[in-house]
């Protein structure tokens, strides 16, 4: 029996403890019922791009609306079929609330509306093509499209257009504000479709209320919109439903990483469950080992909702897998009580354990602590999951089990002869061929890892769901349009200022637009040129309609344009003299800015705006181009996460290597150099074979197969810590090792069939790491053999 | 002053619309004219073009040759005033000057010229679907052919186009097409051939754009 004092003090602690995990459920309840405690925002989880506040701001608030933005088409073969449907549709998610802009049909008055804003600043309105012909003096250019527009079969004259517009400069400048290359788009009564395939596809342009990303936002659209599809094709013959923009990825993400969790942290569950059964023959150890595991999750999600104000799903699901590691702890007091019998009392069963699993406990909370420094928060968020996690696990065994004093059952001792039967393969004798056998696995692993390549697509954060991705494919076939998140900041002192910055940037890309290095852009300046812009195309203009111009000679010859229409138009421009330039307010102001008026970021002071990029092939020569003009910043959002993840894998590398290091030096305190050099060989080389098998499996390896190299420190150097412990190759010790790497394995097992290739990069990594660490972790025990072995007993029954 | 134009039309318009409404008559009519044209894959003619503007002080004329290919489109070339090529189908116009080109031109997303090259191409080619889609039409007394006169139902088309009137035979030869805005345009179409029923590599040039 132990000594009053021990078992006072340690009801005292199991009572503390106890308190803390009530006191942490209450608060949990207050806080569910106090907003969100979930985040799906996958951006969320990476570290800030390097960047002026103010760009970034700018960027971000450019991203956030272009992230709200959700295209529906609404296809059938009857185009009458596809506007009644998309009607129908519009309906719906009007009633939902869900939207802040929703636009079915275009004002057919816009483009009217558009031609009477710009009528009074005919003169100074250039297409670019004018402007390049009149500024290189190839008037003769000039005439030869003029003329071609007079003799169109199509027409688009009429007197009134070439009584105030002779040149028809005004058809030739709004011509050229369409968009760059062939746009299959068509406004058919207002309606915007597409034609093809024999069949008509209605557009539905959306602006979300909040953001793609809120759960409750996505709970309530998803069902919706599977609703509409279904009575999309049911009611309406032939007629189908595209959805595309972010928000669909980002709904199918919470999806997959919810059924994730619960098939991972479900599945875990179960494995523990048969295990532990099959061996101890009886439900208490289990229930015991699932309170730990459940006060460990319990801990890890406090802790993370404490310190981050959320919990991102994905810290849930790559915490799910904490599960196969929390339980380990348990599982080493029941395997040494069940080998010895039940002779002992728990307190002295703990005391033997103890200082394999506490040593097991700082080794894997210092690997953590590692993730801790680097500023990247979804590793930070996942580090503080799993090292509260670990320590609550630790604790309900260290102050639970002495109290409750769980018996770990009798067992039929089976597994224990099997552990038996295996550990005989380990004796020291058999060092010798041990020794080759590790260097005859570390040879070919390192084959392995010559075949290596890195991955650092910042998708491979995405959940690929085939059916999101093809709806989303053929809406960029059908539109036309393929823009992905790369886009310019322009600023200036003020609005002349930036549009004169714009107009000089946009010079420097025709280059670019001719190579097909870039398919497009859409600026401010395109529809209010800057008013020195407006003044220089005066100039140009003036020539022209003098009394000797060769133009109005031209067309008075060929046309029949009387001399009184030029008389007029002169004296048009003349009236014009004193009249301020086309300002930037008067667009804004104007109805038919609505769809551009997103170019325009405002800002008090230093005003902001953005050219969004489309088809760009070479962004490197863009950056270029950016970085030589002042005021003009290239975002490209994929690019510069990708660079952070690659720049990530590269540290976080340094960072695991500088973490074995620090675990090496902490082993070598309790047990010499040579020990902590047989322990820290099986997270080493469990490391290598993991990561020379993915070679040999062509697996790319990113970031997130470096975190995983952390885990399998902090778990190998646990097994290894037990064998060290055990002082050679106790069947307990095996037999607990063997529990815990099964439940481990199944964790990360049921990880790598993941649909996010993160997600499964992470566990098929730990799944081979772990596998190999285990049948590797006897090496521990007979490397470098300690001269004075703790309890060389070797129970056997 | 297009918008007043429009308002003082529109009731007109509307009954003239009222008047020949009538879908059985609609179809017969449609049906007659679907019997007598003869459908060519290629078909190759002389145009004149006559475009009547207020403001100038004669009618703009232009005259060439066409090229009609059923599915793909027109090439209409003008060879006076000036050697202009264009290729008209739907969603797109595209221009050579000489042997400068192509140039896309006019706004494919605007509505007006969407209707004018659908209403174009349906004229010309005999698409009798597209315009019965979009006219209301009603029978003229003729000496011989037929000759139909067509008024837009509503929508976009209505907004430009006051009237159609299209007469031919075997081939449509004349096009003469009144604008809400008071301007009027005229095509006649001369010495037609359904052969050679295939293009030329210089012509193929064209449609491979």
């Amino acid at each position: 029996m132990p000594p009053k004092s021990i078992t006072l003090l340690s009801r005292a602690g199991a009572l503390l403890w106890l308190l803390v995990i009530a006191g942490i459920c209450v608060w949990l309840l207050i806080r569910f019922s106090g907003g969100p405690v979930l985040n799906a925002d996958l951006i969320s989880l990476l570290p800030g791009v390097q960047q002026e506040p103010a760009i970034r701001a700018a960027a971000k608030e450019v991203s956030e609306v272009a992230e709200r933005k959700i295209a529906f088409l609404v296809s059938a073969s009857d185009e009458g079929v596809a506007r009644q449907a998309a009607t129908f549709v519009f309906d719906r998610l009007s009633e939902s609330k869900l939207f802040v802009r929703l636009e079915l049909q275009r004002d057919p008055a816009a483009l009217r509306q558009l031609g009477s804003l710009y009528f009074p600043y005919r003169f100074q309105l250039l297409s670019p093509q004018t402007r390049q012909e009149l500024l290189a003096e190839r008037q003769e250019d000039f005439q030869r499209r003029l003329m071609s527009r007079y003799l169109n079969p199509l027409g688009g004259l009429s007197s009134g257009l070439i009584e105030g517009d002779p040149l028809l400069l005004l058809p030739d400048y709004l011509a050229s504000l369409a968009p760059q290359g062939a746009s299959k788009l068509q406004i058919n009564d207002g309606f915007l479709v597409v034609q093809e395939e024999n069949a008509a596809h209605v557009l539905l342009l959306a602006d979300l209320a909040g953001t793609p990303f809120s759960i409750e936002l996505q709970d309530d659209l998803a069902p919706r919109l599977q609703r509409l599809r279904r009575e999309v094709d049911e009611d309406y013959p032939g007629a189908g439903l595209l959805v595309a923009g972010v928000f669909p990825h980002a709904a199918a993400g919470t999806a997959s990483a919810r059924r994730e969790v619960s098939v991972v942290g479900g599945g875990s569950l179960v494995g523990i469950f048969v295990l532990f059964i099959l061996v101890f023959r009886s439900i208490r150890p289990f229930l015991m080992g699932a309170l730990a595991v459940v006060v460990g999750c319990l801990g890890g999600f406090v802790a993370c909702l404490a310190v981050f104000g959320q919990v991102h799903l994905m810290t849930l699901v790559f915490g799910a897998s904490l599960v196969g590691i929390s339980v380990d702890y348990s599982l080493h007091y029941f395997c040494e009580r069940m080998a010895d019998g039940e002779q002992r009392t728990s307190h002295a069963v703990l005391r033997s354990v103890f200082p394999g699993i506490t040593l097991g406990l700082v080794t894997s909370v210092v690997g953590f602590a590692g993730v801790l420094i680097a500023p990247f928060p979804g590793m930070r968020e996942m580090a503080v999951f799993s090292s509260v996690g670990l320590i609550s696990a630790w604790l309900c065994v260290v102050l639970f089990y002495p109290v409750m004093a769980p018996r770990a059952g009798t067992g039929d001792g089976l597994p224990l002869k099997w552990a038996a039967a295996y550990s005989r393969l380990w004796e020291r004798d058999r060092k010798g061929g041990a020794l080759i056998g590790l260097m005859v696995i570390l040879a070919v692993a390192a084959v392995g890892c010559l075949k290596l390549s890195p991955l650092d697509d910042f998708r491979m954060l995405q959940t690929h769901d085939p059916e999101v991705v093809a709806d989303e494919e053929r809406v960029r076939h059908l539109l036309g349009q393929d823009h992905a998140g790369q886009f310019l900041l322009v600023s200036g002192d003020d609005e002349a200022m930036l549009l004169e910055r714009e107009e000089a940037f946009i010079a420097d890309l025709q280059s670019l637009l001719e190579g097909g290095e870039l398919g497009g852009y859409t600026a401010l300046s395109q529809f209010v040129p800057s008013p020195a812009r407006q003044e220089e195309n005066r100039a140009l203009i003036a020539p022209l309609i003098s009394e000797d111009s060769t133009t109005f000679q031209e067309l008075s010859r060929t046309v029949g344009l009387p001399e009184t229409a030029r008389r007029a138009y002169a004296s048009a421009l003349r009236e014009s003299d004193g009249q301020p330039p086309l300002s930037l307010h008067q667009w804004l102001a104007s109805p038919a800015s609505a769809p551009f008026r997103y170019l325009w970021l405002g800002g008090e002071g230093a005003p902001m705006s953005v050219i969004p990029l489309s088809g760009l092939r070479n962004a490197a020569a863009l950056r270029e181009a950016a970085e030589s003009h002042e005021g003009v910043e290239f975002i490209d959002r994929v690019q510069s996460l990708s660079d952070v993840f690659n720049s990530y894998r590269t540290k976080t590398l340094w960072l695991t290597v500088a973490s074995y290091l620090v675990v090496a030096l902490l082993l070598a305190v309790r047990y010499g150099r040579r020990g902590a050099l047989s322990v820290i060989v099986v997270p080493m080389a469990a490391a290598l074979v993991s990561f020379g098998a993915l070679g040999f499996l062509s697996e790319p390896i990113s970031l997130f197969n470096i975190i995983a190299l952390l885990l399998i420190l902090g778990i190998g150097v646990d097994y290894g810590i037990f064998f060290r412990e055990a002082g050679l190759v106790r069947p307990a010790t095996l037999l607990a090792v063997a529990m815990s790497a099964l439940t481990t394995i199944m964790a990360f097992g049921l990880l790598s069939v993941s649909a996010t290739t993160a997600v499964h990069s992470f566990g098929l990594t730990l799944l081979l790491g772990i596998s190999a660490a285990f049948f590797l972790s006897p090496l521990a025990a007979i490397l470098f053999p300690s001269h004075s072995s703790h309890r060389a007993t070797g129970v056997v029954q | 002053m297009r918008l007043r134009l429009l308002i003082l039309l529109l009731p007109i318009l509307l009954l003239v619309g009222y008047a020949a409404r009538s879908e059985e008559t609609q179809e017969e009519i449609f049906d007659s004219m679907r019997e007598r044209l003869q459908p060519a894959s290629v078909l190759r003619a002389a145009f004149r073009q006559e475009r009547s503007l207020q403001i100038l002080l004669r009618p703009l004329v232009s005259s060439g040759t066409m090229i009609l290919v059923e599915g793909e489109g027109i090439l209409w070339r003008v060879e006076d005033p000036h050697r202009i090529t264009y290729l008209i189908r739907a969603g797109e116009v595209l221009e050579w000057e000489g042997e400068v080109g192509p140039r896309r031109v006019g706004m494919a997303a605007a509505p007006a010229f969407r209707v004018m090259t659908e209403m174009f191409l349906g004229t010309l080619t005999g698409d009798l679907d597209t315009l019965q889609r979009g006219f209301v039409a009603q029978t003229l007394p003729t000496q011989e052919g037929w000759r139909v006169s067509l008024t837009p139902r509503s929508g976009d088309l209505a907004e430009i186009v006051s009237s159609l009137e299209v007469a031919g035979d075997r081939y449509v030869r004349e096009v003469h097409l009144r604008e809400v805005r008071g301007d009027a345009v005229s095509f006649t179409f001369s010495g037609f051939h359904a052969e050679p029923s295939s293009l030329d590599a210089s012509e193929k040039h064209y449609f491979a754009q």
